[in-house]
């Protein structure tokens, strides 16, 4: 990403100072944050892995018995390689002294607030839990069209790009600002009943997701997939492939397990995959899509219950029925809106938009939720 | 046949729930609670609640299979530290009538995937305890 | 006891019926193609017959319902559509090879310490892919699902698309461009393309070690540098043929045998979702807890 490279440039150039959203969840999930400890050890490996980078210290004990083994976890190899690293900017023999917060169930796990390389007395890493720092501005241009008019949702012949810097990485309905982190995490839990219209069960669980720091996440937890609108809240982005020859788009995603979905443009009905399939409920749903002049209009439904849609948790049941509505204001800027109509757990429908930023020149950051798990 | 049709019905009970049984992010009593209850430590009997929700109400069955009965009402009360279950049935006694169960209980971590709920029950002049985990 | 008879009991109808509805292949609700697409090829014949020929995987039991061994078809410039032809309906290619080497094993230059390990994961079988580990080279190829090639013109790529497994995707740049200089190793590696006649030749360096390259896990490095030969020999034939370049686990380059994938007609992509129902935690996916970072597993 070369405005982070720029931006780290700008910093002195051994410090890495993350300029937005880190990886997967917010830091509270694991680590317990109003708690904050200190470490000095020796490298012994860095496990350059998705979805969370970890550099393994051995630590002194206290009392005169074998050295103990702490993992470090500071952030994912692609944030951390557009930011100057790279699996040996910390090697093994290298003394650190890591500042942060320790593991909430007690493991020899500290996440990295600061790590400091003792033999140059230099802070190498600074991790957050906060707010994206605004982005340079990219020369701008109108919408990108194919022969037929309508627009191109990815690149212009012979260059590449995606989509990423979701401007927002947690829905809320329209009309409704509250501060959350960058995860979805509310500021103030009293918010709760603001973020949108839900039922009493619905807004429960919400808040009761909210108090456990979101730990309960199926896709911190098992790395299950980002269904629905969660899969535009991810920075690692998304890509969508049109496949003109068969009326059918395709829905990379960068973020969680890289995986793909489709729409349907072909006019067919909304039915299921094979025969007698049609009630078998999906982590991405059944979409079927159409162009409304520069808009492409997608309706989604016949989605399970086994992950969020959300990334700050909000429920749904499988009732849920999107209504997404997708239009490239300009070369640049990707309009998202989405209406949620969940009869399960809303008491009405209720509609959140906002925008992805083109990154030109690039692919789909290489990343993969199962990466980091054994 | 007798055990032929109690079969057809348990199939046709079990397809209609089959679906939602494995969903576990969605209404929190959604799912297939395995576990037991009885009047005492030694006393037991299988318990297997199966919970669905429509958006107005949780309906389901208990002890699919031969025995299987419905549940009549399933409520959960989600206010904070509450977390209230409360579900009953009517099961056949051996003697043609029914019997009257009120199970009442606390749902435990309940954002949990494998949550639990722990209670009691009566039925009649009986009392006793059951415990649930959804799996 | 009673409670597991009646779990084991629910588990198995509903794994019958749900394995009722899978099993229903190719009777798809999707209309049959037009007769005509504009692309110089000529419209299938109306009788079905299996006439799939090649030596097939699995997969290739499913032929009953694939169209007869029409030529290969072709786009006006006269290379092989390596994909579904445009405007018709979806297909894939079904199960591709499994196991890259020959069934003669001395014939396949390990060095020792490649053997040795060869010989263990057939006693193992540890394979990553069983943990939803995305798998380049072969082994994508390798699930009884297939996969599907989606050919991009507009962008000069084809993308290999994972049936089951994963559910991810592979990148063929078809551009001319070369790789990279400083590639981070990942699961696919980084594969460009080009054509040898009606063959296309793709060519991968850039893998990591985090995945078997087949489903019995023939051994690679780092530096593998991988070339697939995929000729569509027919309107359902695909053969493939790999070489193996990798100076970390072989005393030379060594080729696989000629497999044949067949191809599924009238199939879209359907869900797949690995970690979906895994019920194996201890082996995979953090056991539905945050992981322990400093417990070093075997990977």
């Amino acid at each position: 990403m070369k405005y982070f490279a720029g931006l780290a440039a700008a910093i002195a150039s051994v410090v890495l100072t993350l300029a937005t959203a880190s990886a997967q969840h917010t830091v509270a999930a694991k680590f317990d944050v109003s708690k904050s400890i200190t470490l000095t050890g020796t490298v012994t490996r860095v496990d350059w892995a998705n979805p969370y980078a970890h550099i393994l210290v051995k630590v002194p004990s206290a009392k005169s018995g074998a050295p103990v083994r702490w993992a470090v976890e500071i952030e994912s190899p692609i944030l951390l390689a557009s930011n100057g690293w790279s699996q040996t900017t910390v090697k093994p023999g290298d003394v650190i002294k890591v500042e942060g917060p320790p593991a909430r169930d007690g493991s020899k796990q500290i996440s990295g607030k600061t790590v400091l390389l003792t033999n140059t007395n230099k802070v190498v890493f600074k991790g957050y839990n906060g707010t994206p720092v605004l982005k340079p501005a990219i020369p701008d241009s109108p919408t990108p069209l194919w022969p037929d008019g309508h627009p191109r949702l990815g690149p212009t012949p012979g260059q590449t790009g995606y989509w990423g810097n979701p401007s927002s990485t947690s829905m809320v309905q329209i009309g409704v600002t509250v501060p959350m982190d960058a995860y979805g995490l509310l500021k103030n839990i009293e918010d709760v009943d603001k973020v949108a219209p839900m039922q009493k069960w619905a807004l429960d669980v919400y808040e009761m997701r909210q108090r456990t720091f979101l730990s309960s996440d199926p896709m911190f937890q098992g790395c299950k997939p980002p269904g629905g609108p969660r899969q535009y809240q991810q920075i690692y982005g998304v890509q969508f492939v049109e496949d003109l020859e068969h009326q059918r788009i395709f829905v990379l995603m960068g973020g969680g397990n890289r995986n793909e979905r489709i729409m349907y443009l072909d006019g067919r009905k909304q039915v299921g995959q094979r025969n007698g399939d049609d009630d078998n409920p999906l982590y991405y749903g059944r979409a079927v899509a159409r162009w409304e002049s520069g808009t492409l209009v997608a309706d989604i439904k016949g989605f399970n219950e086994k992950f969020w849609f959300d990334n700050g948790g909000l429920p749904h049941t499988e009732q849920l029925h999107l209504v997404e509505r997708y239009t490239r204001t300009s070369m640049n800027t990707l309009k998202y809106e989405v209406t949620i109509e969940d009869p399960g757990a809303y008491t009405k429908r209720w509609t959140a938009n906002w925008t992805l930023q083109w990154i030109p020149g690039e692919e789909l950051p290489y990343f993969l939720c199962q990466d980091n798990r054994p | 046949m007798r055990v032929k049709s109690a079969f057809l019905i348990g199939l046709l009970v079990m397809l209609s729930v089959a679906v939602s049984a494995i969903a576990q992010e969605g209404h929190p009593l959604t799912g297939t609670w395995y576990g037991d209850f009885g009047p005492s430590p030694t006393k037991r009997n299988d318990l297997t609640v199966i919970l669905n929700w429509d958006g107005k109400n949780v309906t389901g069955i208990i002890n699919p299979g031969p025995d299987v009965v419905l549940v009549k009402v399933a409520t959960l009360d989600s206010t904070i530290n509450k977390w209230a279950v409360h579900f009953e049935t009517d099961a056949k006694n051996k003697a043609g009538g029914l019997d009257h169960f009120v199970f009442d209980g606390k749902m435990q971590n309940p954002v949990a995937f494998n949550r639990s709920i722990t209670g009691t029950y009566t039925c009649g002049t009986t009392k006793g305890d059951f415990k649930i985990t959804r799996d | 006891m009673r409670n597991k008879s009646i779990k084991k009991t629910f588990t198995l109808l509903t794994a019958f019926v749900l394995t009722l509805g899978l099993t229903v292949v190719g009777l798809s609700q999707v209309a049959a193609p037009p007769a005509q697409n504009g692309v110089g090829v000529p419209p299938l014949p109306a009788v079905p017959a299996n006439a799939g020929g090649g030596a097939a995987g699995r997969g290739g039991a499913r032929g009953a319902n694939a169209t007869p061994s029409a030529p290969t078809p072709r786009r006006p410039d006269g290379k092989p559509i390596m994909g579904s032809m445009p405007g018709t309906a979806t297909g894939r290619w079904n199960r591709g090879p499994t196991t890259l080497p020959p069934p003669n094993l001395d014939e396949v230059p390990f060095q020792p310490w490649a053997r040795i390990v060869y010989d263990q994961r057939q006693i193992d079988q540890f394979e990553p892919h069983t943990r939803c580990k995305a798998s380049g080279a072969a082994r994508q190829f390798s699930t009884p699902y297939g996969t599907e090639f989606l050919e991009v013109p507009d962008l000069q790529r084809i993308y290999i698309m994972d049936e089951g497994g994963p559910h991810s995707y592979r990148i063929i740049y078809m551009d001319g461009r070369p790789h990279p200089k400083n590639l981070v190793p990942t699961n696919y590696g980084h594969s460009i393309g080009g054509w040898d006649g009606d063959t296309l030749v793709v060519d991968t360096i850039g893998f990591n070690e985090k995945f078997w390259i087949d489903t019995r896990g023939t051994p690679h490095t780092t530096q593998l540098h991988f070339i697939e030969r995929f000729t569509r020999t027919d309107f359902n034939t695909m053969q493939y043929q790999a070489t193996i370049d990798d100076p970390g686990a072989y005393t030379r380059t060594w080729t696989t045998p000629v497999f044949s994938m067949v191809w599924g007609a009238n199939q879209d992509l359907f869900e797949y979702v690995c970690q979906d129902n895994n019920k194996g935690p201890e082996l995979m996916l953090g056991s539905q807890e945050s992981v322990d970072r400093s417990i070093l597993y075997v990977p």
